[in-house]
């Protein structure tokens, strides 16, 4: 089983590191696959390749959802419903990242760990696939395979899909679905 | 007495932990994981820093209960000592030798 990690663009990892903590490839958003601002002021009115959409701004992320980007990244876990329909409708993949949830202290903790379960909760009653991913910004943010699953199960997926969407989602966002 | 069944992880750091200083290191560790799992989960993981390995590597191990929740305290933990530092899990292995054998990451 192959597994695959996503990353910013800022985050230079070697093949040895990559190796180490369990992954075949890790990918950097923005490099090896495409990064969208829904927050950016222009309207994007050409189709959209495979790319991540990140941003907080519920209608500019569902017209970027019809208009077929792959995955979306709803900063600070807003739940939406309407988005969450758009998403399941057009087969979008939601990007739930652990960065949010290691990298805070306290109650900023607890609130990411609360909104992130309730949009994984939301996300699987909708049968919308779920991609766990570090999108660290630096060496410092990412977390080996072994933790990132823990992180999952926490979240509220079992040991099963938490394997599924490191290896299978994150690996067709990778462009490596065979 | 029953034995209670233990489990042990190979962690690395980005920073060096200072082999000399390893109980210093080792107790620690064991604040800031008490500070992340709390007081009331701290006896179900029961976690015991064992030894280094080398300048950037450790093991230490827990109850098979409370593994889950060690290995995502270790995520969450960026700072030990005063000193920044990320750490990796690399291996979970029942045995001390099952952890040194292989590739870490496998």
């Amino acid at each position: 089983m192959h597994f695959y990690d996503i990353v910013l663009n800022s985050c230079d990892v070697s093949k040895d590191l990559t190796a180490k903590l369990g992954f075949t490839s890790v990918c950097r958003a923005g490099s090896d696959i495409g990064i969208i601002d829904a927050n950016a002021q222009h309207v994007i009115k050409e189709s959209i390749g495979k790319a991540i959409a990140f941003g907080s701004d519920e209608g500019k992320l569902s017209a970027l959802v019809r208009k077929g980007v792959a995955a979306v990244h709803i900063d600070g876990y807003k739940i939406d419903r309407k988005l969450m329909e758009e998403i399941a409708a057009n087969d979008c993949i939601l990007c739930i990242d652990t960065k949010s949830i290691t990298n805070s202290y306290g109650t900023r903790r607890t609130k990411a760990l609360y909104r992130a379960s309730r949009l994984f909760k939301l996300a699987k009653k909708r049968k919308i696939r779920v991609s766990f991913a570090t999108m660290a910004a630096s060496v410092d943010e990412m977390l080996s395979k072994i933790q990132i699953i823990e992180i999952a199960k926490l979240i509220g997926a079992d040991e099963q899909y938490a394997r599924y969407s490191i290896s299978e989602i994150n690996g067709y966002l990778v462009g490596n679905d065979d | 007495m029953i034995k209670e069944k233990r489990h042990y992880l190979l962690v690395e750091c980005t920073k060096s932990i200072n082999a000399n200083a390893g109980r210093d290191f080792g107790s620690a560790l064991q604040d800031e994981l008490l500070r992340c799992i709390g007081e009331i989960d701290y006896h179900v993981v029961n976690p015991k820093y064992e030894r280094s390995e080398g300048s950037n590597r450790f093991i230490i191990s827990g109850t098979v209960e409370g593994m889950s929740k060690l290995i995502v305290a270790l995520a969450m933990i960026k700072k030990v000592n005063g000193i920044g530092m990320a750490m990796f899990t690399l291996k979970r292995s029942g045995t001390v030798t099952g952890l040194m054998s292989g590739a870490p990451g496998s």
